[in-house]
């Protein structure tokens, strides 16, 4: 039974640094345990939230993904501006005053979430078929799709202006923000995929052991692919929540998201040399650094001093957490 | 004139003795030989001489005096060199850098004095008759060379001994011939060699003195004259053991899997083999005879040039494990930590990682169905473990290597193909992986073994076949297994 507590505890510490931040935070900022920060502070998190989910899955195939922040934008960018270019073709109304536009929220949502599973079935098979090191992969895709994101929206932001579009970063239903319940949605599929459904086992034996699960006939070009695909995806629906809270796409939208997202997913307990980590780590790192990151914004830090702090935790949480394996599991 | 002495050594691990009162020398300008079957002490005795295991008893003496070799740097400074087996060479590297390595003389300002690393090196190369570029990038030359390179590398710590441990195990005839002009060549440079191989012809031809060694004990010490493979054969392996199959291989006439003409690159070359149903077929050979890469073959790991695989007289296509795997044949590695088992994964989840599909229902897994399969065939295979969530690292060799055998029997295998089944287990479990092959065979199954325990194979098996240089040398069947015939058929020509 004691034993049972210290591994409930070692497992979940990282729940109790939540708590604690959360304390530390009420007590020393009058406005931290208020409903509207609580609601920014959750809402904040939704994002890099899903971004950290989606590159947990490729880390656990012991690869990684680089290209997740560019891609963040770019679907929305991809299905606004192609919304522009037709518009202009075909003569339909989706141009409402200067650069601001108005129409189908359901085009833009499924146009991106394509362009998630396009982007990250080609960075699968880049890593698979071309033989390209995720790394490199994935930075070039990082590139290309930043370089494409100016180039198709000329260099300017558009400004979105559809009411059912926008609500989806804005509502709250019953006090908690539409983008925080989605992201928990996608957190629980995502576990429950990964703990009771073959694509799990397959992802978890294939970072064990890549030769190993070769050999015993598992498809392991399918499953990277695979993972990559699901890692896309949820830059996707990060992009769509991204893109309908600030009411806007733009281009320098979402530059740095990727490391922001590994970091989060790194402190959660997500192993980059595969194998080990859940989606549930990675809400972990997520709800810890999303409650740091509020703190901070109490205190007034600005967002360097932040980057600093970050760096220093990251480093930390991974020496910790070497000492822990070499102490041999409990 | 130098003397190396090892005197009256003796080395026991936990449950074997593997050193026995052991005493070898070798002087200058002298080949010295040591040979033995697995097992029977020569890599512990080199092992003692460079400094990685200590003895537990004995001395070891350099010209009267005693010497202590606690770590392989003691042996550099006495001057003692070795070649090991596996090269370790850095494929970046110049010939002349890598002879050099962590050894390389600097110039007045600090950098690595090039120059004279590749003047150094070039006497070297000619003081052995050698000739090769100094600049040349080493991953751009063959095996040959790089067995080269790897005694430059010994050379160039000016040692007065050199302990050479299979050294011709990846050349091909006229290297070998080259790389005895080499050995001749230090010779007359003063050099003592200790040439530990398998390969008995090389042996007589290049040695002074032959040392066999069996069972961790000095059998006999040969002088040049008069010596014979057969002779050398008697002695390493003493008096023959029975096979316990002989009554089963009259019902083994129906054959399962046709092997034809197969060839790989420079691996393997035309092997024709059929596998009978309810066959325990052992291959066996040196390293680099292709035994191991003709099992990785069949499995898909490695692809075949030419020749087909026929499964119940139908050609059938193997790019890949998973074509071998729908054909009901399946592989049990010898690197069984890297290949066969997912290391920090639970025992049940190894177990299953070939049946995952079979225990998903649209999708879901089901876990309490994985849970009753994987404690069936822990029951079933005797595997000792307290609980099937427990790491498989944790576990001894011998129940590892169980539950690399319960993956596949839990796919429902009709063909098994075990590389180095016994490596790195204890007697009893040994026994007990025989035990099972045995009894998958007589179920119906067929079993390909590759193995270099001939007492093993002899023990087991009901045909042996015997490789060399990536062909058939000959093909035993158990009436007729013989040990010494069966050990002089895979190390001489």
């Amino acid at each position: 039974m004691n034993l049972d507590f210290k591994n409930f505890f070692l497992n979940n510490s990282l729940l109790f640094v939540f708590f604690f931040i959360c304390i530390v935070g009420t007590l020393t900022s009058e406005y931290f345990f208020t409903l509207t920060n609580l609601q920014n502070m959750v809402r904040n998190m939704a994002v890099p939230g899903l971004l950290a989910l989606g590159v947990s899955f490729v880390f656990l195939v012991s690869r990684i993904d680089l290209s997740v922040g560019s891609l963040t934008i770019f679907g929305p960018i991809l299905a606004v501006s192609s919304l522009a270019f037709f518009g202009e073709i075909f003569d339909f109304k989706v141009l409402v005053r200067g650069n601001q536009y108005a129409n189908s929220a359901a085009f833009i949502v499924i146009v991106s979430l394509i362009t998630g599973l396009v982007v990250g079935f080609l960075n699968g098979v880049g890593v698979m078929y071309g033989k390209i090191t995720s790394f490199i992969m994935t930075l070039a895709m990082m590139k290309a799709l930043w370089g494409l994101n100016y180039v198709l929206t000329h260099g300017h932001a558009y400004y979105l202006q559809i009411p059912t579009y926008t609500w989806m970063g804005t509502l709250n239903l019953f006090n908690i923000p539409f983008s925080t319940l989605v992201y928990l949605i996608i957190t629980l599929i995502a576990a429950w995929i990964m703990k009771f459904t073959i694509i799990g086992r397959r992802i978890y034996s294939i970072g064990g052991d890549e030769k190993t699960a070769r050999l015993a006939g598992i498809n392991v070009t399918f499953w990277v692919i695979l993972a990559f695909m699901m890692s896309s995806f949820c830059a996707s629906v990060a992009g769509i929540l991204f893109s309908s809270r600030l009411q806007t796409v733009d281009a320098p939208l979402a530059v740095g998201f990727e490391l922001t997202a590994i970091a989060f997913a790194v402190v959660g307990g997500v192993s980059l040399t595969g194998g080990k980590g859940s989606p549930y780590r990675a809400f972990l790192g997520t709800i810890v650094m999303g409650a740091l990151f509020s703190l901070f914004s109490m205190w007034g830090l600005n967002t360097w001093h932040r980057n600093i702090v970050v760096g220093i935790i990251i480093i930390l949480v991974v020496m910790l957490d070497q000492r822990k394996n070499n102490l041999g599991r409990l | 004139m130098d003397f190396l002495r090892m005197n009256n050594i003796s080395k026991a691990f936990p449950g074997v003795k593997a050193l026995d009162d052991v005493s070898f020398e070798v002087k200058s300008s002298e080949v010295h030989s040591l040979i033995g079957q697995n097992g029977a002490g020569k890599s512990t005795l080199m092992a003692i001489l460079n400094g990685i295991t200590k003895q537990d008893d004995g001395e070891i003496l350099i010209n009267d005096k005693i010497v202590k070799i606690d770590d392989p740097k003691d042996a550099f400074n006495l001057n003692l060199s070795i070649v090991h087996q596996e090269f370790a060479l850095c494929n970046n590297l110049s010939v002349a850098e890598n002879i050099f390595l962590g050894n390389e003389p600097f110039n007045k300002y600090g950098y690595i004095d090039k120059e004279k690393i590749n003047t150094d090196a070039a006497k070297m190369l000619n003081s052995i008759n050698v000739d090769l570029n100094t600049d040349e990038i080493v991953g751009n030359l063959n095996t040959s060379q790089w067995q080269i390179i790897e005694i430059c590398k010994a050379l160039s710590k000016k040692p007065k001994f050199i302990v050479m441990d299979e050294p011709t195990a990846s050349l091909d005839e006229n290297q070998i011939d080259n790389l005895f002009e080499i050995i001749k060549s230090l010779k007359n440079n003063g050099i003592g060699i200790i040439y530990i191989s398998h390969k008995l012809n090389e042996i007589i031809k290049i040695s002074d003195r032959i040392t066999v060694l069996k069972d961790g004990k000095i059998k006999k010490t040969f002088g040049k004259e008069n010596v014979t493979e057969k002779l050398l054969i008697e002695t390493m392996v003493g008096e023959n053991i029975k096979n316990k199959n002989s009554n089963h291989l009259n019902d083994i006439i129906y054959p399962i899997l046709k092997i034809n003409d197969l060839s790989h690159l420079n691996s393997f070359n035309k092997i024709t083999f059929n596998l009978h149903k309810g066959e325990v077929l052992g291959l066996s050979g040196l390293l680099g005879s292709g035994s191991n890469e003709i099992l990785r073959s069949i499995f898909g790991v490695i692809e075949f040039q030419s020749g087909e695989i026929n499964l119940l007289d139908k050609k059938i296509n193997i790019n890949n494990p998973r074509d071998a795997i729908k054909n009901g044949i399946g592989y049990i590695p010898s690197d069984r930590k890297n290949e066969g088992l997912i290391q920090d994964n639970s025992i049940k989840d190894n177990s299953i990682l070939t049946i995952f599909k079979k225990l998903t229902n649209l999708g879901f897994f089901k876990a309490n169905e994985a849970k009753v399969t994987t404690q069936n065939y822990v029951d079933k295979l005797n595997i000792k473990i307290s609980n099937i969530n427990d790491f498989v690292m944790n576990l001894s060799g011998g129940n590892q290597q169980k539950v690399v055998i319960a993956k596949w029997l839990a796919k429902e295998c009709r063909i098994l193909l075990f590389d180095e089944p016994t490596r790195g287990i204890d007697v009893a479990a040994k026994a007990q992986i025989w035990s099972l092959i045995s009894e998958f065979t007589k179920n119906g199954g067929a079993v390909i073994v590759a193995s270099n325990e001939i007492k093993e194979l002899i023990g087991n098996c009901h045909r042996i076949i015997t490789l060399q240089r990536g062909k058939i040398n000959q093909v035993f069947e158990n009436k007729n297994f013989n040990e010494q015939e069966i050990s002089l058929s895979i190390s001489s020509n």
